[in-house]
């Protein structure tokens, strides 16, 4: 897109006034949920309901037209049905809106006629300089400016630097729930429907140069012009890192292929492949995705760029110790032993305990005061670039909590908490330290994957950096 | 004449013919317009012919029959491998017609492609096929029967840089036996990544084709050999 164009995004996020077309006093229907919506999460802007037949709207005066309307109109909602949609949409060319959220359906997924008024829609953007997202797609939410989408949900209280971009409507929503409580906060979240007039690749051209956003998550069906993604991926990449997770793997319906490659290349295949040589990450499910956005969240842009990929562990128990160790060899990390002095001014504090790497210390009540020392001291190792602290004990949870916020005032090497147990206490303290954007993960195999992916990263920076010449 | 436009006519000839799968010696005669580096072959319309060429190119050789309707050579039981003597040689060739009428009464037999063998190397597989989505892609994996059960293949999309061959070469499990193992000398990597490249530039430039097989590569100590090949048209 133009660079123009991509600019005039701002308003897509950042509007002055926004009017709903279809607003409705029925609190069944979207016209009303998503106005509330905007109400609720503390829009500051003007809203302007549209709507022929009503006078007041949740305590707002309705208006019959966008044309109706005295001020400038930066933003259009529409949640009439389709060929309303189409109508308004003119209106709002005329009317000078910037962009138009269509979240109706009954376009080019329903069918002949659905497409020809989806075409009608890219065209009266193109001939009014307007931007659509949509239709048929659910909104956009942006903690910054208050600007919500049109399904119910928990509003994310805080702003950060995650945006996301979501070919599924349901699936945005859902991943976006559970991302916040690992205390991933977000810059932008878009569910872009139908694409008529912006496209995931429009995305993420704005999303490269948006100060507000240092990672990018897609939640991707399929692209349309791969080969349009791969370029503009990799100059991505070069800046900020990018996670897809793609629904629709296997192959349907069968192709005629009458060679042994066109046979055996399923289309899963050739998106890792070009996703690999982007630089992009492929989550093999939301999980995955939630980590890494964590560990790129938590320690890449907070505490820091691990020098190298050597590991320091300490564990509460023994075995996730063990287990950590096996999960950061598995990701492509080294566990080396540590040096002699580390090893000297360990035996110094307990002479009893583990010299070894991982080193695992019982957090109960006698030896938990030396645990934040522990860990300075093998922060402190040559060995060392990123520590893993693993599996606090059930014993105390509240006071493992405050030794691993002691240890994220002084830690100075980047560093993750892997911490497997439940229970409600323990949960509680997890929520705290998520919060305060300690990177949390549930188990040692999660724990070394998401280390394994900043490594994997700087990887694929110094390869692309290479090979784009810069 | 200009041997890259050869390589154009050759699928020109194809076309014409109402074929969209090029005859073994074609697919030779193409590859090489473009340097691609292929083992050396002739053809022979007969089993003294075969003798005399196989001959010519030094033992021992590979015959395989050359006919437009038969695609699956080894199916069809017509390839013959390590024929190290003439009358081996002829014997084959007669053999190889036997059973090219017995897969395929009507089929049109041209003769038969008379190709030096390569001697041991790893055997691999390379291939480009067309894709709605991203265009052309390329395949790169461990050969032989095993591609399809063992599936150890990686991909990459059209146009591909150095970096991507040579992540593409590493990423699959059977790196190690290109490395060389158990004391094996390494095989030529660079030759494996320049081969690489050069399918990706065909696959850019030449938009009618829409899938190749180079199957088997044969990547050895110095250079790399395409022992067979199959390049399908739109």
């Amino acid at each position: 897109m133009e660079k123009k164009a991509l600019k005039d995004l701002d308003k897509l996020f950042y509007p002055d006034s926004v009017a709903v077309i279809g607003a409705s006093n029925n609190p069944k229907k979207a016209g009303n949920v998503w106005l509330n919506n905007f109400i609720r999460y503390g829009f500051q802007g003007k809203l302007y309901p549209i709507n022929p037949s009503e006078e007041e709207i949740l305590g707002l005066k309705v208006y019959k037209s966008v044309m109706d309307v005295p001020d400038e109109i930066d933003q259009a909602l529409f949640t009439v049905p389709a060929p309303v949609v189409v109508k308004a949409m003119e209106d709002c060319g005329r009317k000078g809106v910037k962009v138009g959220v269509v979240h109706s359906s009954g376009f080019t997924e329903a069918g002949e006629e659905g497409k020809l008024m989806q075409q009608r829609l890219a065209e009266i953007a193109k001939n009014n300089d307007m931007r659509i997202i949509g239709p048929n797609c659910v909104g956009i939410l942006c903690p910054e400016s208050r600007v919500a989408w049109a399904r119910p949900c928990t509003f994310p209280e805080e702003a950060g630097g995650v945006a996301v971009v979501s070919q599924s409507g349901g699936g945005g929503g859902f991943f976006v729930n559970l991302a916040a409580e690992q205390g991933v906060t977000f810059s932008k979240v878009i569910s872009i429907g139908n694409e008529c007039d912006v496209s995931v690749l429009d995305f993420m051209e704005y999303f490269q140069e948006d100060p507000k956003t240092n990672i990018l998550f897609i939640y991707l069906e399929g692209f349309r012009d791969g080969r349009r993604f791969l370029e503009i991926a990799k100059n991505f990449c070069l800046r900020k890192p990018v996670v897809v997770y793609k629904i629709g793997r296997t192959e349907v319906g069968g192709r005629a292929a009458a060679s042994h490659t066109g046979s055996i290349a399923g289309s899963l295949d050739v998106y890792d492949g070009a996703f690999r040589q982007a630089g992009v990450f492929r989550a093999e499910d939301i999980e995955e995705a939630i980590d890494i956005l964590v560990v790129f969240s938590n320690v890449w842009f907070k505490q820091g760029i691990p020098q190298g990929p050597r590991v320091g562990i300490i564990s509460g128990p023994g075995g996730p110790g063990v287990a950590t160790a096996d999960s950061c060899i598995e990701a492509g990390l080294q566990v080396l032993n540590f040096s002699d002095e580390t090893k000297q001014k360990l035996a110094e504090i307990i002479p009893s305990a583990s010299r070894t790497n991982p080193t695992d210390v019982d957090l109960g009540v006698k030896t938990r005061e030396h645990f934040a020392t522990r860990v300075e001291i093998i922060e402190n190792d040559e060995n060392v670039d990123m520590l893993a602290i693993v599996g606090p004990g059930e014993s105390n949870p509240k006071g493992s909590m405050e030794e691993i916020l002691k240890i994220q005032e002084m830690c100075k090497k980047p560093f993750i908490v892997i911490w497997p147990s439940a229970g409600k206490d323990v949960e509680e303290c997890k929520e705290v330290l998520s919060q305060k954007r300690v990177p949390l993960f549930l188990t040692p195999k999660r724990g070394g994957q998401a280390l394994g992916a900043l490594m994997q990263y700087k990887k694929a920076l110094d390869r692309l950096k290479e090979e784009m010449g810069q | 004449m200009n041997r890259v436009e050869n390589g154009k006519d050759i699928l020109v000839n194809v076309r014409k013919a109402k074929r969209t799968v090029l005859m073994g010696h074609e697919t030779n005669a193409f590859l090489s317009s473009y340097d691609f580096p292929i083992a050396r072959s002739e053809v022979a319309s007969s089993p003294e012919e075969a003798a005399i060429l196989a001959r010519q190119i030094g033992f021992p050789v590979a015959l395989k029959v050359l006919s437009p309707e038969i695609i699956h050579k080894t199916d069809a039981r017509c390839v013959k491998l390590g024929l190290d003597h003439p009358k081996k040689v002829e014997e084959a060739y007669k053999e190889i017609i036997d059973n090219a009428r017995i897969y395929n009464p009507g089929a049109n037999i041209e003769g038969a492609l008379v190709q030096e063998m390569n001697d041991g190397g790893v055997e691999l597989i390379i291939g480009l096929a067309s894709e709605q989505t991203f265009g052309k892609s390329i395949m790169f994996g461990l050969g032989g029967i095993w591609v399809e059960v063992l599936k150890d293949v990686s991909f990459r999309i059209v146009p591909l840089s150095l970096w991507d061959a040579k992540d593409m070469v590493e990423e699959i499990k059977g790196y190690p036996l290109l490395k060389g193992i158990r004391g094996e000398p390494p095989k030529d990597l660079d030759a494996l990544y320049d081969l690489l490249v050069q399918v990706s530039t065909l696959g850019q430039t030449i938009e009618e084709i829409r899938e190749m097989d180079l199957n088997p590569v044969f990547a050895n100590e110095k250079g790399a050999v395409i022992a067979d090949a199959r390049i399908v048209i739109h």
